[in-house]
């Protein structure tokens, strides 16, 4: 894994689940499109992430007031991540829990959003990878 | 675990600015209201629950493409 930006962000109430996993790198994998969010709290703590836009071109869901507050910034300077994980059919990306993440800040929170976002959305690796050639 | 006995209309405090108030009941179910500052989130525990399995998932796609790159 090459590190693409070596600044450390800080999810300030950890990631869901996991309230001590709060410094994170985040790192482009050099073998696909994904992208790891790196744990610097937690060995081995590694989350592949997706831009969602790649696994549903019109995902652009409302963020409640309280991560636009908590991230001191309006929706459209926010990265969105998906959270990607290996399931019996494949990948899938997490659509209903998105890391948001200030760039400008290098601050994130994981958000659940209200509404109907697919929690295992499939996602085709392979043509991710093509896109990038 | 703390148990409080409470009737609708009636609230419990958590600490200095945390209220839950028992909006209604019936025999199979309750509804509650929160009032919680911006950063504390709230959320059904099945649902939380959901995206605590999703993300410890995503950590086996990780270990895998660690893999990957080491070969």
């Amino acid at each position: 894994m090459s590190v693409s930006d070596d600044s450390v962000i800080l999810f300030e109430e950890g990631v869901i689940g996991v309230p001590r996993a709060r410094r994170f790198e985040l790192l482009q994998h050099s073998g696909s499109a994904l992208r790891v969010l790196k744990c610097l709290d937690i060995e081995g703590f590694n989350l592949p992430v997706v831009d969602p836009s790649k696994v549903d071109p019109g995902y652009r869901p409302k963020l409640a007031e309280r991560v636009t507050q908590i991230l001191d910034a309006t929706s459209d300077q926010l990265l969105l991540l998906a959270v990607t994980a290996l399931g019996p059919d494949g990948a899938t990306a997490n659509l209903k829990a998105p890391v948001v993440v200030n760039v400008a800040r290098r601050t994130a929170v994981q958000v659940i959003l209200d509404g109907e976002y697919a929690l295992r959305a499939p996602v085709d690796l392979a043509g991710l990878k093509n896109d990038l050639t | 675990m703390l148990m409080l006995t409470r009737k609708p209309g009636e609230s419990i405090v958590i600490g200095n600015n945390i209220r839950i108030t028992i909006v209604s009941a019936s025999p199979s179910s309750i509804k509650l209201g929160f009032e919680a500052p911006p950063d504390v989130s709230i959320y059904r525990e099945e649902l939380h629950r959901e995206i605590v399995e999703a993300n410890r998932a995503a950590l086996g796609l990780a270990a895998e493409l660690d893999h990957e790159e080491t070969r």
